[in-house]
């Protein structure tokens, strides 16, 4: 079944019945509601990740009573962390992002909510809505995108699918938190227009979509820590949003104080009890804290918890059949993955028409012979396996021989590559060079893994450079596979290589994805999320260790556009193997907002899908203005000669902008 | 063996390899499914691997992967020594495609350890194997995962990946060639070999000429030649036993393609060329040889402790 509900007013239902359960409750009781269950020494040890008790690898327990339902955080966002070789690991959410594919996050969402329940949890913790302000963010891989509307659209989709199997859809990291190493020192501050339109925007519509919970960020927003910001929470979440779910801190070094936590309207302190239990209980009986605010708090919880399991209960049944169920989300974690590679440069070198026994493909680089799906911080999945490029290409390359070296020796590379039919070279990022930095100067217990922001530059690793460089020597048709989280700098190499695929961590089907596109298979249809500039400096300056922040209102394609400067590859693009043609065909103002009809054609030879973008355009040139910003997207796929309409009602509100001066702009 | 290998020295098998000290003259184009990493000791040889032919003298060596066809010829007056080891795959214990390693001294490209050390660490090899006593299947195994270990760190290797098709045609073949050579008295191997392996005489000259690309029938007409050739030589028989043995069910037919192949006639071809030992003499040879050999190998890796030493030390600075 498929609950698809005003979770607002579902959840408004269940009032009564949490009252009636609190209303026999002590007040210790109530405080044993509000914070995790987990010893440090829990936290240490799954964090040093001994015996494959790993991170998050049961559920994390908070509060619960024999009449209450405890709440069960499972973490991710590329899929759930729980467990070991049993959940699937989908592509990463900047490569989701790519495929502006709502329907299909839904259905993501939908499988990570079973998954969630499967693995014995109530709430998914692993919705990152945050804007990368910079590309170098290490967690840019956990976000949709670059675009805040394009985040908020892809989020409310994922939000519907994970609330739709009743589990609680949790929403992170509340909010500015877009520098990775410094995230716990630093102090965010921007203007009003910035925070509004770019920085909370899509927070406030994840709320209105529904979402359950929120976990409120590390960083500082205007000197005050996130976790205890009145103005974040208080204000803005629940009195301006009318927020009715519960909030959670981010672990363990999310509050600080309990105090000031409780009364910005922290509801939960997870995933141990540091500075709620008997701190927060001494605190009320000093009289710092009401046992108000306490009710307030425990209502939220337990009125949240209790309409979730109401449904997830129902749920249950529906996926008993638990390897069933985990099959087919494999299936759609290939899936995703097929409709997000894109493609950003091909001269006529692909689909390869190399399959007969005669070919001889060769593969080269480290990355291709690795399971490269994403970081190995919090959103770690242990998937039951991994289909690497390499491997993907053995599966799908028909009778073809496929040769692998790892590139080191570049004479051999050269070699390899005089005698082939076709050479693809997989470069990029893992781990090692970015992702959630977990160690910290402060917390040497906590085990030291690599990634983090990318401090120095956002090129690729020197060693696959050299062999791009060197087979470049022999041929002018390499195919390069980029894998990474945003923005990789390809200026070094573009211009002499045949094809581009940007492959972002295509999750645990990801290597047959990319050979059936590269085979052709399937006709590639993501568009990248993020611009990737002709050179890094056309990007704004950042240092990563600055503990004092300031975000701009422009970013990314926002920032090239005010600048005049020319992207290499903008945001939004991406290659397919058929041709389109869109044009606008009706345009008009209503109440509800601008309402615009498209009509796209597919102009080519193969079936394909295309990404219909809306942007909007403003006469008032001044200062503060972008020069379009994304207002609505839709994928269609379209069979060769086939032709479709869309309609388009955009509704989005900006910041002291006269709606009579704004345009829209069609681009596929 | 299609060298004139006087005797494989280990048949103990105790170690899943095969080493052995021989002196080359010619071998006919050839092609097994072990490793073979061949040393020359003395004198030139001539190496073709695939269509690359390669001049390798003292000091040399190179590495055959597992079905590459090659061949060798002395092209030395002198006689010519070389050092063999062969060692089967699943050594290597990799389960993912074909290793196909890249070492040739004579190809002009170094490797990270020197090729002295891996000539120094396969003369001991082959020393160990020689040698004999209690210890020495744990010092040859000890050696020999040293080497395989030092292959894959030190020298180029990439991974070939063919599907399940293109490996059980390669099997057929071989297994067909292995079959062709057991059974070469039999006039009617060919069609023999396809009954036992269940294919039609289609299929079996399909995956030959794939895998070959040249016929079954003209794989075996060479193996023919070359037994005969063998058995001019190395041996007395007269021409009867020779035409029988290598299945050529006349004499005509035999003296025919026999002047084809060699541009004379199997007569003339006996009493050309010198024929250095017989097999009874050879024998004897080897004793005396295997005494020398075990000096010569000696020899060599007591000169190459200064390689053996510098890749250990190379080796501790990069852990």
């Amino acid at each position: 079944m498929y609950y698809k509900k005003d979770w607002k007013k579902y959840r408004a239902g269940f009032e009564a019945e949490a009252v009636r359960l609190l209303s026999d409750k002590t007040l210790p009781e109530k405080i044993g509601l509000m914070s995790g269950t987990l010893s440090l020494d829990d936290i240490l040890g799954s964090i040093r990740k001994q015996f494959r008790t790993h991170y998050n690898s049961v559920p994390y327990v908070a509060g619960g009573l024999n009449d209450i339902p405890s709440l069960r955080f499972v973490d991710g966002t590329r899929g759930v962390v729980c467990g070991n070789d049993k959940y699937t690991c989908f592509p990463v959410a900047v490569m989701r992002g790519a495929t502006f594919n709502t329907e299909l996050e839904e259905e993501v969402g939908r499988a990570i909510g079973e998954e969630v329940i499967i693995a014995g949890g109530n709430l998914f913790g692993g919705i990152c809505l945050n804007v990368p302000y910079h590309p170098g963010w290490g967690r840019s891989q956990e976000v949709y995108g670059e675009d805040t509307v394009h985040i908020a659209k892809m989020g409310k989709a994922i939000i519907e699918g994970v609330q739709s199997t009743g589990v609680i859809a949790c929403l992170k990291h509340f909010a500015f938190n877009s520098m990775e190493n410094i995230r716990r020192e630093v102090d965010v501050n921007c203007n009003a227009k910035a925070e509004r339109e770019i920085f909370l925007r899509q927070f406030e519509d994840a709320v209105n979509a529904g979402a359950g919970a929120v976990m409120t960020s590390y960083n500082s927003f205007r000197g005050v820590k996130c976790g205890q910001n009145k103005y974040l929470i208080k204000d803005t979440l629940i009195d301006k949003w009318k927020f009715d779910g519960l909030t959670m801190c981010d672990f363990t070094w999310g509050i600080t104080d309990t105090v000031k936590a409780i009364k910005a309207g922290q509801n939960i302190e997870m995933p141990n009890t540091s500075f709620y239990g008997q701190r927060l209980l001494d605190a009320v009986k000093d009289g710092q804290v009401t046992e108000a605010e306490i009710d307030e708090a425990a209502l939220r919880i337990v009125r949240t918890l209790i309409a979730h399991e109401s449904v997830i209960n129902d749920v249950k049944s529906d996926i008993s059949d638990t390897n069933k169920v985990l099959e087919k989300h494999r299936m759609l974690s290939k899936k995703v993955a097929q409709e997000g590679i894109t493609l950003l440069k091909n001269d006529n070198v692909l689909p390869l028409k190399y399959k007969d026994k005669k070919s001889k493909i060769v593969v080269l680089g480290e990355l291709a012979d690795s399971a490269n799906i994403g970081d190995k911080g919090s959103s770690q999945v242990y998937p039951p396996y991994v289909i690497t490029p390499l491997q993907g290409l053995i599966n799908n390359c028909g009778n073809a021989e496929i040769i692998y070296y790892n590139g080191k020796n570049l004479n051999h590379c050269k070699r390899l590559a005089k005698d082939a039919n076709a050479v693809v070279v997989v470069a990029g990022n893992d781990f090692g060079t970015e992702g959630e930095k977990i160690s910290s100067d402060n917390d040497k217990d906590f085990g030291d893994t690599p990634g983090g922001d990318r401090c120095g530059n956002l090129r690729i690793q020197e060693r696959d450079r050299l062999i791009i460089d060197a087979v470049s020597e022999i041929r002018g048709d390499t195919i390069v596979l980029l894998e990474g989280g945003s923005t990789i700098a390809v200026e070094d190499f573009i211009d002499k290589i045949g094809a581009l695929l940007f492959c972002y961590y295509p999750g645990m089907e990801g290597g047959n994805a990319i050979a059936e596109v590269l085979f052709g298979e399937v006709n590639p249809s993501g568009k990248l999320p993020f611009v990737i500039p002709r050179s890094e400096s056309d990007l704004q300056e950042i240092d990563w260790t600055n503990k004092s922040q300031y975000y701009d209102y422009f970013h990314g394609y926002t920032l090239l556009d005010k600048k005049g400067i020319e992207p290499l590859f903008n945001y939004g693009y991406g290659l397919s193997y058929t041709t389109f043609n869109a044009k606008l065909i009706e345009k008009d103002s209503s109440e509800v907002g601008i309402r615009c009809k498209v009509s796209i054609k597919n102009t080519g030879e193969m079936e394909g899908g295309e990404v219909v973008k809306i942007y909007l355009t403003c006469k008032d040139s001044s200062e503060d203005m972008p020069v379009r910003w994304l207002a609505d997207f839709k994928k269609v796929f379209l069979k060769s000669g086939e032709e479709k309409e869309i309609l388009f009602i955009i509704d989005i509100s900006f910041y002291n902008i006269d709606a009579e001066k704004l345009d829209v702009l069609l681009e596929i | 063996m299609d060298y004139s290998v006087y005797e494989s020295i280990n048949k103990k098998n105790k170690v899943p390899i095969n080493s052995f000290v021989a002196s080359i003259r010619v071998s006919t184009v050839h092609w097994h499914g072990e490793y073979e990493l061949v040393g020359v000791l003395r004198g030139k040889i001539a190496a073709k691997i695939g269509a690359e032919e390669y001049l390798l003298s003292e000091g040399d060596l190179v590495l055959v992967n597992p079905n590459e066809m090659h061949s060798y010829r002395s092209i030395d007056d002198n006689e010519c020594l070389c050092m063999f080891l062969q060692f089967e795959e699943s050594l290597l214990e990799n389960d993912d495609g074909e290793i196909r390693f890249y070492l040739n001294s004579a190809s002009g490209e170094e490797i990270d350890c020197g090729y002295k050390y891996i000539y120094g660490l396969l003369a001991r090899i082959v020393y160990e194997d020689i040698n004999g006593g209690n210890s020495s299947p744990l010092r040859l195994k000890s050696l020999i995962y040293k080497l395989l270990a030092d292959l894959m760190d030190y020298v180029v290797y990439d991974k070939h990946y063919r599907d399940s098709e293109t490996i059980d045609e390669k099997k057929l073949v071989v297994a067909a060639i292995d079959n062709f050579k057991i059974n070469l008295n039999d006039p009617e191997v060919l069609e023999d070999s396809c009954k036992k392996f269940g294919v039609s005489r289609k299929t079996l000259d399909r995956n030959f000429n794939s895998i070959l690309g040249v016929s079954a029938k003209s794989i075996l007409a060479d193996l023919k030649i070359d037994r005969a050739k063998e058995l001019l030589k190395n041996t007395d028989k007269n021409m009867g036993y020779i035409m029988d043995s290598c299945g050529f069910g006349s004499e005509k037919t035999f003296y025919r393609v026999f002047k084809e192949a060699t541009g004379m006639t199997p007569l003339d071809f006996r009493q050309v060329g010198v024929v250095t030992e017989k097999m009874g003499t050879f024998n004897g040879y080897l004793d005396y040889n295997h005494i020398k050999a075990r000096e010569m190998l000696k020899e060599i890796f007591n000169s190459y402790n200064g390689e053996y030493i510098n890749v250990l030390q190379k080796r501790l600075e990069e852990i």
